[in-house]
């Protein structure tokens, strides 16, 4: 293993900024580096994001399968919080329906196997559940936006 | 039409339903009458189970005619989806080998969500007469009117992650429009991602709920509703000029019982060449039968948002990809898509 170096660490934040990666963890030989980018900004960039609900526009590239990037959900063991990622491409809702009211906001407390939001591709709804018992610190995706393949959607605190 | 007589089944399967099976199955495989003797002696029970089991069938739809010297005839079956009725002569591995008929529900989705949790094994089945609450996307209701229509949602435990997922909701509309022209000689076209249309006039409508984590799917249930025997008087008002059936579109009354056998073999032969093979036979067939590629389209998403462009192909995860007027391409997952007219 390789400890990071500085310079390297500076490199690493650049190109993370670039990606859909919120969090990155490194650990070699008692050397721990987390990597997290600032949640609220995450969250401004998608409102400010332009009005194209359910088309996401893409340069042809993106059509082909994605590489597998580190999907699970990231726990940091200091702050004791969980991220919850999109599992598949789609469009985020945070209600069952329209006129439904949203299965969890800022606050709420859920328990496992509750459900959080729908994202939907082709009339493929996936029920996101909850992994752990805790509370939602923030959601981080907008409803009826679309979301990419492992988006961080919720900041849940263990309980 | 005469409206059926039927009985509910369930999972997993009472002993009268193992016990009507086996006998439906011993009465076609005789061909000829059987007495209640030899039916009890084979199946292990009593006289009394096997009359019982008997009026259980015929107050299901079946005629069976008894007499005291030669025994039971089977002399029809009704066009009812009972889980033996789709399950017999079935040339299928997995799917509709198992299954549960009701004649009411709230949503078959729900139902077969319900079973997920009960381990119900891959390839389930369940179907109802009547859905109460028919369920389409973002809250929409789904019009499932009495015994006219195929009402029924799949149990599915793809060993697949949850990113080739999106390619099943094209896999289940190509597989109806197969079962359809199997079944009638109509020939159906997919409006993307899968709403199936008979004469510009949608047919089948198919809403599929995934239950998955990152990386692992733990069900996938695939509902379908078919429009049969409906005529113009069964749909509401609102839906005359924009729904048909196969009925309307044959000329003729069509049996469920084979259709829904067709609908299985057809999904299970995409499934299994998907997995085995990649997604390219899949995407050959759904272009195939996507009529609005090259069209002017316009794209209704979620908040009312427009898209307003032309539908070029099919991407390799089942996405419609759409150039605008500025020559951006668009990649869309969803929304309502309609072929306009080039002036629109």
């Amino acid at each position: 293993m390789v400890i990071l170096n500085i310079r390297e660490i500076k490199e690493l934040i650049k190109a993370l900024g670039n990606t859909d990666i919120a969090e990155f963890l490194y650990e070699a030989e008692g050397t721990k580096v987390t990597i997290r980018k600032n949640a609220a900004f995450t969250a401004n960039l998608a409102a400010a994001a332009p009005v194209a609900p359910v088309v996401v526009p893409s340069a042809p590239s993106e059509v082909s399968t994605p590489n597998e990037p580190e999907v699970e959900a990231k726990v940091d063991q200091e702050d004791n919080t969980i991220t919850i990622v999109a599992p598949m491409v789609g469009t985020f809702y945070r209600a069952p329906s329209p006129d439904a009211a949203p299965y969890v906001s800022v606050g709420d407390l859920v328990d496992v196997g509750q459900p959080l939001c729908i994202i939907e591709a082709m009339k493929l709804m996936n029920e996101i559940e909850c992994e752990v018992k805790g509370r939602i610190l923030r959601i981080l995706a907008e409803n009826a936006q679309p979301v990419e393949y492992g988006q961080p959607l919720f900041v849940i605190e263990r309980l | 039409m005469t409206v059926e007589k039927s009985v509910s089944t369930h999972w997993p399967p009472s002993s009268m339903d193992t016990l009507c099976s086996a006998v439906l199955n011993r009465l076609r495989q005789q061909g000829d009458a059987v007495s209640g003797e030899a039916l009890s002696l084979e199946m292990g029970v009593s006289r009394n189970s096997i009359w019982k089991c008997i009026e259980h069938l015929r107050s299901g739809g079946y005629h069976i005619a008894g007499t005291r010297r030669q025994g039971y005839l089977l002399l029809s079956a009704p066009d009812t989806p009972y889980p033996w009725e789709i399950a017999y002569n079935l040339p299928t591995q997995e799917l509709g080998r198992h299954g549960i008929y009701v004649a009411e529900t709230s949503s078959t989705n729900d139902l077969v969500r319900q079973l997920a949790r009960r381990q119900a094994p891959h390839g389930l089945v369940a179907v109802a007469d009547k859905q109460l609450n028919g369920r389409g996307r973002r809250g929409r209701t789904w019009d499932s009117a009495d015994n006219v229509g195929l009402w029924c949602s799949l149990l599915l435990r793809p060993k697949l992650p949850p990113t080739q997922l999106t390619l099943f909701p094209l896999l289940a509309g190509v597989a109806v429009i197969a079962a359809i022209t199997e079944q009638t000689g109509l020939q159906a076209v997919l409006k993307w991602p899968n709403d199936v249309l008979l004469d510009m006039r949608k047919v089948c409508g198919i809403l599929l709920e995934l239950s998955a984590e990152a990386d692992t799917v733990h069900h996938l249930v695939l509902g379908i509703g078919i429009n049969v025997n409906q005529e113009l008087r069964h749909f509401p008002d609102e839906l005359r000029s924009s729904a048909g059936s196969l009925r309307l579109a044959s000329g003729q009354m069509q049996l469920r019982v084979p259709l829904l056998q067709q609908v299985l073999v057809q999904i299970e032969r995409r499934y299994l060449q998907l997995v085995a093979a990649g997604p390219t036979a899949l995407l050959r067939e759904v272009r195939e039968h996507t009529s609005m590629i090259g069209k002017p389209v316009s794209v209704l998403a979620a908040e009312g948002a427009v898209l307003a462009g032309t539908a070029l192909d099919i991407a390799a995860d089942g996405a419609l990809l759409v150039r605008d007027d500025n020559g951006h391409i668009h990649t869309v997952y969803a929304g309502d898509v309609s072929v306009r007219s080039p002036d629109a």
